[in-house]
């Protein structure tokens, strides 16, 4: 058995322990959201956002499991001296470490997405059914409809069947004039106009689409009232049902893999120069940070888990690919000055 | 390969940049030469550069200056991992594994193929006696048990030279005698082994030649005969009463010498032990 594997299966054994208090956790936070101020409003949407809470808990111990499992991970560690003579090929040693960890994190990142599914669904916060969401993008750089700019033509960024259209616009306000709900009008071709009041921002507003087909281009058009800014959410086309909420679930917990993978770069970028403990204190620190500054693919994940948008649909994917492209561009940069160096 | 198994000439290092922390040379102009079947100990106090020695002839550390060789290869040399075992001082890695698991692994780094790597790892968890304790994880090894384990992980794959550094810390009389007879079986195989105890009575019985480290230079270097020279005739007498043993005194001051010394021999404990082990075996 390799030592990534070996490392998988030690960081996957400790895990569960983490996991099992980590739904835990899950269960109570959920069960407490009907009670959270504004929490009747939209509860599963609030659900679907305790995702983090216990995907944090788990990345961070993962991490620390691997830094513990490896002695090379963290500078004058016992057991570091019968290592640092082997020839470790870069992916023998602590890149193999690293992805062991990552590798048994992922397993039971799926778990805990499904599970905490099978928990909001338990408590009657079902997470939404996923659907496939097709995004509409203004032509051209104009996002605004007023009264002087009435028409806006938005094209579809896939062609895939939708049957219905979610609006969701910010209203603006315009100085010296008084507040007026947003009157627009949705065009599409061969279809009569639909009129639709938005009457504050983000306020989501449902049309619906003859049949189950592509529609490339829908028009909306200023009819009075506030102007409003449409940006990239703003006009959705939804599809038919994709996979189940658990499934939805896992993947948006498993977006929490990037994060993890940014550490386990540091990590090792910094095992030869940090002591253990620091390393495993500086985990969650940087954890934490890149959480709260919404780094990497999972705050959209989670995002898209609230909204009911399908996330095996392939397009969080790419948007994840910069930030797992840096961490494993830090972490083989790290590696290759230490084929002779053992590491 | 005819030369010395072990080679070191002018071996200079020193730890710390000199800017953040402080220069600590720890080798200073170290020579030694150790040959195939030898069994030579370095001695010195804590401190004197004993590991430093023992991590540049491993590979892990690179000499300032000096030229440092293993079978004839320089230390780092790729292929020569499996053919020097080295036991450092200090903790096993991966705490969590198995003896067996520990010993797989790391046979695993080595390159030994999976079926001669289980072979090899139940014949040296028999070998240093923990033929019963292959399950048990290292972490609940005690501290002998833990350090025979570290010897056995140095004897995997094909060692023609072993560097041990301190060996036989912390075990009991019998685990050290356990070592000290493999090393023997060992030396008597062909295999150059260095290493560095503070146990001197076993150094004593064991290495043929010893070394004697202080501040990072050798002090001293040799036979224990020549290190210790010969000192008095010693006689050792049986079955005489006071009588006979006033004789002797006698017979000695007539020669012009003296009984410098008298008491009665009691056995040492290592040899009570000795006999004791070779009994249970």
């Amino acid at each position: 058995m390799t030592p990534g594997a070996r490392i998988a299966l030690r960081v996957a054994r400790g895990l569960a322990p983490a996991n099992a208090l980590a739904l835990a956790l899950a269960a109570a936070l959920v069960a407490w959201v009907p009670v959270l101020p504004g929490g009747g409003e939209g509860p599963e949407r609030a659900a679907a956002w305790l995702l983090h809470v216990p995907a944090f808990l788990l990345v961070a111990t993962a991490l620390a499991l691997t830094v513990e499992a490896w002695p090379l991970l963290g500078r004058g560690r016992p057991g570091a001296l019968w290592l640092a003579r082997l020839p470790l090929r870069p992916w023998q040693g602590c890149g193999a470490a690293a992805l062991g960890g990552l590798a048994a994190l992922a397993a039971h990142l799926a778990v805990l997405g499904a599970g905490f599914a099978l928990l909001a669904a338990a408590a009657g916060l079902s997470l939404p059914q996923p659907r496939l969401h097709v995004a509409y993008a203004p032509e051209g750089t104009r996002t605004v409809l007023a009264a002087d700019r009435p028409e806006l033509v938005l094209r579809a960024r896939v062609a895939a069947p939708v049957t219905e259209v979610r609006l969701r616009v910010r209203v603006l306000s315009v100085p010296g004039t008084a507040y007026a709900p947003a009157r627009l009008e949705l065009r599409a071709a061969g279809l009569p106009a639909v009129a639709i009041e938005a009457r504050g921002s983000f306020e989501p507003a449902r049309v619906a689409l003859p049949g189950a087909r592509p529609w490339p281009e829908l028009t909306l058009r200023h009819a009075g009232g506030a102007p409003v800014h449409l940006d990239d959410d703003s006009l959705r086309g939804l599809g038919g049902p994709c996979g189940t909420a658990g499934a939805n679930a896992a993947l948006a917990a498993l977006a929490w893999l990037a994060p993890g993978t940014i550490v386990a770069a540091f990590l090792v970028l910094a095992r030869g120069v940090v002591a253990r403990g620091l390393l495993e204190a500086l985990a969650p620190a940087l954890l934490l940070l890149l959480a709260l500054a919404a780094a990497g693919p999972a705050a959209a994940a989670v995002e898209a888990l609230a909204d009911g948008r399908w996330l095996g649909s392939g397009d969080l994917l790419p948007a994840a690919l910069p930030s797992l492209g840096a961490a494993a561009s830090a972490m083989i940069l790290a590696l290759l000055p230490l084929a002779r160096n053992r590491g | 390969m005819d030369g010395p198994a072990i080679s070191v000439e002018d071996l200079h290092l020193s730890y710390g940049s000199g800017w953040l922390r402080p220069r600590l040379a720890a080798l200073r102009g170290v020579t030694l030469a150790l040959g195939a079947g030898e069994i030579v100990a370095v001695l010195g106090p804590n401190g004197s550069g004993k590991s430093t020695l023992f991590k540049v002839l491993a590979g892990i550390l690179d000499p300032e200056t000096g030229r440092a060789r293993v079978l004839g290869r320089d230390p780092r040399a790729p292929g020569l991992v499996t053919q020097v075992g080295y036991q450092p001082e200090g903790a096993l890695p991966y705490p969590h594994h198995t003896a067996l698991d520990l010993l797989l692994h790391m046979a695993h780094h080595l390159g030994v193929p999976p079926a001669a790597a289980r072979t090899q790892a139940a014949t040296l968890l028999a070998r240093v006696g923990l033929a019963s304790a292959a399950g048990r994880r290292v972490a609940a090894l005690s501290t002998g048990m833990a350090r025979r384990l570290g010897f056995a992980v140095a004897l995997l794959g094909t060692p023609r030279v072993l560097l041990l550094d301190e060996p036989t810390a912390g075990l009991d009389p019998l685990g050290s005698l356990l070592v000290m007879d493999a090393l023997r079986s060992l030396a008597a195989e062909g295999v150059a082994i260095l290493l560095a105890s503070h146990q001197l009575e076993e150094v004593e019985q064991t290495c043929a030649r010893v070394i004697l480290l202080h501040e990072g230079r050798v002090q001293a270097e040799g036979t224990l005969d020549a290190l210790l020279g010969t000192g008095d005739d010693l006689m050792v007498f049986r079955g005489l009463d006071a009588g006979g043993l006033a004789r002797i005194r006698d017979t000695a001051a007539a020669a012009g010498g003296a009984v410098v010394r008298e008491g009665r021999e009691r056995a040492h404990l290592f040899a009570l032990f000795r006999r004791l082990a070779r009994e249970d075996a």
